[in-house]
């Protein structure tokens, strides 16, 4: 499960001071900043989106609003938790461009899925003559990871937050602009639309 | 259905967000219905599988990001600059809706450590002459990445090394995203005065003043056959274009903006001094009067403000020093600035400053008072850019306290004076 917090940024007092640096016009600062959250942005750009091109184009756009906006950043929430909120309502965004231009934006299954040793997963099927334990569980991730891109918006918002990126319920709130309990039977009924979507596969 | 409530508190379980008593329930229910067993198995399996998903790999978005920040349209830029000078809260509607409120407003130019120069504490001025004439600017094709980014560079480097009036990062940085950009056809009467007065940087510190002419029609005249193109719309003073061509330059990144913005360019780091804007005094009364006697106080003046200008940039953003200058009460702003036409200038201002619903006032052989609505001060010091000085303690002489002073000097309450001072 990927961790919700950098390596950089070890305590919450130096993120502030990362901050309060970026807003006094500190360019090496934000650098950081971009450096330190970059990967977390574009995994979760990445999972909602189903394309690599598109994720890491909305994950810059991120960036780009984060530097624009973070002289009003009050502190209140955790940066990341700031940067994760822009990047759902950006991809959100971008998802209703390519339906209002009547596009299809491609999801690939390559793009969603990566396997442990790095390297983007071929559909084709193993060759190997005995079922290999982390094949088998490799055709698994490719399956539920498609399953996510079937989900509709706000379902798989929530599931890409709490399974994929490990956020907390109370994190989730906060970046969905929701209550928790929302948040719970949202993904009460993601969880179970997966299931439904996996079956037999998994 | 039998299993109702229990279907609902699978997922709360399989994260241990179940409340006890829920729990104890679900337990029992589980005991005696295979289905949601079956159920609540699935869906432990689908939750694994998620959480064994590796975090895929992203590219380094540094390069992107930058060139992003780095290549907006022009009109966005200024459109965020001028949204970053107000406190987040208000928006420049809002502003503009103000009827008591009044901006006091100095810009301070921070000296940077290489301007040699004796008067480092106070603000250092920073010279635009106009050298290329407006119809090569205009023609100027849309430039390729690099030249964007050189020609920045290089207006930057000019302006900055004696003092820029704005560092870009702070602007942008104060950007709201909620903000809506300016259209188009708003961004267009920001575009026009640059098309006529101001135009290339160079550096030079002209002394002597030279005669300003009234606006007449002859310079309008003068204004239209300069810009090359019959653009204005001037039947109600508002400068509009009516040609479409131009709002598709807007489109395009085009030299002419990117190069007027050099003060303001963004681009790679600069140690460009901060900009900040704070409340001032009142000096309505020390302008108005010789200034050669009056130049011990405006120094003074002047350099009282930038002690307090200095420490604003270490606060965080411009909006705090905005919003005190939205609670005092006077407007007044003396400035220079170096032109080598004047009566262009002044026509080119005229028009910029009807434009804004505001009112021009020549008042002798080189000097103009402008009287604008508060909210289009930092909007005004951004179109006509970089150019700013507090006027150095020299000895032009002082203005006559002729009738169109006095009616210069009394503001409205919710408008600003600002003084200028055209010489080449």
């Amino acid at each position: 499960m990927t961790a919700a917090v950098s390596d950089h940024l070890a305590t919450p007092g130096d993120e502030a001071a990362l901050v309060q640096r970026c807003q006094q016009g500190d360019r090496q600062a934000f650098d950081q900043l971009v450096l330190a959250n970059q990967q977390q942005v574009f995994a979760v750009a990445l999972r909602m989106l189903g394309n690599r091109d598109e994720a890491e184009d909305v994950a810059q756009d991120v960036f780009v609003r984060a530097f624009r906006g973070i002289g009003a950043f009050r502190q209140q929430a955790k940066l990341s938790t700031w940067l994760v909120s822009i990047t759902m309502n950006l991809c959100r965004n971008r998802r209703r461009w390519w339906a209002r231009h009547r596009r299809v934006m491609v999801a690939s299954l390559d793009d969603s899925v990566e396997t442990s040793d790095g390297e983007l997963s071929q559909q084709v099927a193993d060759l190997s003559p005995l079922p290999d334990e982390t094949a088998v569980r490799r055709e698994q991730q490719r399956h539920v990871l498609a399953a996510v891109q079937q989900l509709d918006e706000s379902s798989r918002s929530v599931v890409v937050l709490r399974d994929l990126q490990g956020y907390a319920y109370e994190e989730i709130a906060q970046v969905l602009h929701l209550p928790v309990g929302t948040v719970k039977s949202r993904l009460n009924r993601a969880r179970l639309e997966l299931r439904a979507l996996v079956d037999g596969a998994i | 259905m039998a299993c109702h409530p229990y279907r609902e508190w699978l997922s709360a379980s399989l994260d241990q967000q179940l409340e006890s008593s829920h729990r104890v329930e679900l337990e029992q229910h589980l005991a005696g219905c295979a289905g949601c067993r079956d159920e609540l198995a699935g869906l432990q399996r689908v939750v694994s599988a998620l959480h064994a998903a590796t975090p895929p790999g992203g590219p380094n978005l540094l390069p992107g990001v930058r060139r992003k920040l780095d290549h907006q349209p022009w009109w966005q830029k200024v459109a965020h600059r001028v949204e970053s000078l107000w406190p987040v809260q208000v928006s420049l509607q809002t502003m503009a809706l103000a009827a008591t409120a009044v901006l006091v407003a100095m810009v301070v130019v921070m000296p940077k450590p290489s301007v040699p120069r004796s008067r480092a504490n106070v603000p250092t001025p920073v010279a635009v002459v106009p050298s290329t004439p407006p119809q090569q600017r205009l023609s100027n094709p849309p430039p390729t990445v690099s030249t964007e980014r050189d020609t920045d560079d290089k207006n930057r480097e000019h302006v900055v090394s004696k003092g820029s009036l704005i560092a870009e990062d702070r602007f942008d940085r104060l950007d709201q995203p909620a903000e809506p950009a300016r259209t188009p056809a708003e961004a267009l009467i920001l575009e026009l005065p640059q098309a006529t007065g101001l135009q290339e940087r160079s550096l030079e510190l002209a002394a002597t003043p030279t005669a300003t002419r009234a606006l007449g029609k002859e310079e309008l005249k003068t204004l239209h056959g300069l810009t090359g193109e019959a653009n204005f719309a001037t039947t109600d003073g508002m400068a509009r274009s009516t040609d479409d061509t131009r709002l598709s330059d807007l489109t395009q990144p085009p030299a002419l903006p990117a190069m007027a913005y050099g003060g303001i360019a963004q681009g790679s780091s600069t140690q460009s001094p901060a900009f900040a804007l704070t409340a001032a005094k009142n000096r309505t009364a020390d302008l108005f009067q010789a200034r050669s006697p009056g130049t011990d106080r405006r120094q003074t003046t002047t350099g009282a403000a930038p002690s307090a200008d200095r420490t604003a940039p270490a606060q965080a953003g411009a909006s705090i020093g905005i919003s005190s200058a939205m609670r005092s009460v006077m407007p007044s702003m003396y400035l220079r600035w170096h032109v080598a036409n004047s009566a262009k200038a002044t026509t080119e201002l005229a028009h910029w400053v009807q434009g804004r619903g505001g009112e021009l006032t020549p008042l002798d052989n080189q000097h103009v008072a402008i009287a604008l609505p508060a909210a289009d001060v930092s909007l005004f010091l951004h179109s006509f850019s970089g150019a700013y000085e507090i006027p150095p303690p020299a000895s032009p002489p002082s203005l006559p306290q002729s009738k169109s002073a006095e009616k210069a000097n009394q503001a409205s309450p919710n408008q600003a004076i600002l003084v200028i001072d055209l010489s080449p």
